[in-house]
């Protein structure tokens, strides 16, 4: 078999060709994510400083409270976190994770709704924009809520951790191998559910064209790769260069890289 | 551009503008002591 009649690199050669032929799709799709991530900077790192601190608080909190019940029987850690003096900053903590969430999900949903209608729209699929982000939104509250159960697990396991640390002063076995298959699995889907808008067809596409979808998927990663190789020995010439080309080729990819996901999506569930 | 769309866009950037006054005032809704002053006052460092 000819490497060229494989799907994925034969919508590889269609998506630079489209790209090329379609500069201003590159330019919004790059102005929107620079949008994107600006917005984001500033408006989650606050957020994310006060959780941190949340965290530092009740971990000491619980360690203290596990040292005060020595030779006693000691409390679980989900019910150490809502009894006082804890409960006071568990709430806050969850407060403060609702507003991390319906912050990056109202940014995501937006600018790469956006962004992601321009890729699906070039790659075939005609959608009026404003049906396409309310669909957009239906689609991301469940990965959005599949990924907050994720985060409060693993926020949980991390607590853990910290007060088994505390207290035995040796480090603690995590379970991050396992919560980082689970999040690739999330990733794969949700990327995989972009094009189609079903999560359904995503989960049923997702699994049956592995084959066609994932070295996609390795493609993009290469070229992210390959690109930071070209852009890495800029650093020891000019930093500020660096910098400049280093936005404008990562900007960039992710706009191709999007126009490709969708084409290949697109290209996989006609088959199905 | 339609009305729909109109009020759609009007609705998203008054989203956008609450979570930015929230954001700013995070300090407000959700105050706490300085970390690492806190953690040495509960278990004084030996």
């Amino acid at each position: 078999m000819k490497l060229v009649a494989l799907p994925f690199v034969k919508e590889w050669i269609a998506s630079w060709k489209a790209i090329a032929q379609h500069k201003l799709y590159a330019l919004a799709s790059m102005v929107i994510d620079l949008v994107f991530f600006l917005c984001f900077g500033f408006l989650t790192a606050p957020i994310f400083d006060k959780l941190s601190v949340h965290v530092i608080i009740i971990g000491t909190l619980l360690s203290a409270q596990m040292r005060a019940a020595e030779g006693r029987a000691r409390p679980a850690v989900i019910d150490a976190l809502f009894q006082q003096p804890v409960s006071h900053f568990t709430w806050q903590f969850i407060g403060l994770l609702a507003l991390l969430v319906i912050t990056v999900f109202v940014l995501y949903c937006v600018l790469h709704g956006i962004n992601w209608w321009l890729a699906t729209s070039l790659a075939g699929k005609k959608t009026h924009w404003r049906a396409f982000l309310l669909q957009f939104l239906r689609v991301n509250a469940l990965w959005m809520a599949l990924y907050v159960a994720w985060y409060a697990t693993d926020t949980v396991f991390d607590l853990r951790r910290m007060v088994v640390e505390k207290l035995s002063g040796q480090p603690a076995q995590g379970s991050a191998l396992l919560l980082s298959v689970v999040l690739v699995a999330l990733g794969y889907f949700a990327i995989v559910s972009y094009p189609l808008l079903n999560i359904r067809g995503a989960f049923s596409i997702g699994a049956r064209k592995i084959p066609v979808i994932v070295p996609a998927l390795v493609l993009i990663i290469a070229q992210f790769l390959v690109g930071n190789l070209i852009v890495g020995w800029l650093f020891t010439v000019n930093a500020t260069a660096y910098f400049i080309i280093g936005s404008i080729l990562l900007l960039f990819l992710l706009a191709w890289s999007r126009l490709y996901v969708a084409r290949v999506v697109r290209s996989a569930s006609h088959g199905v | 551009m339609k009305k729909a769309d109109f009020f759609f866009i009007l609705v998203i950037l008054l989203v956008v503008l609450a979570l930015v006054l929230l954001v700013v005032n995070i300090n407000t809704l959700f105050p706490t002591p300085p970390a690492q002053a806190f953690a040495q006052s509960v278990i004084p460092q030996g």
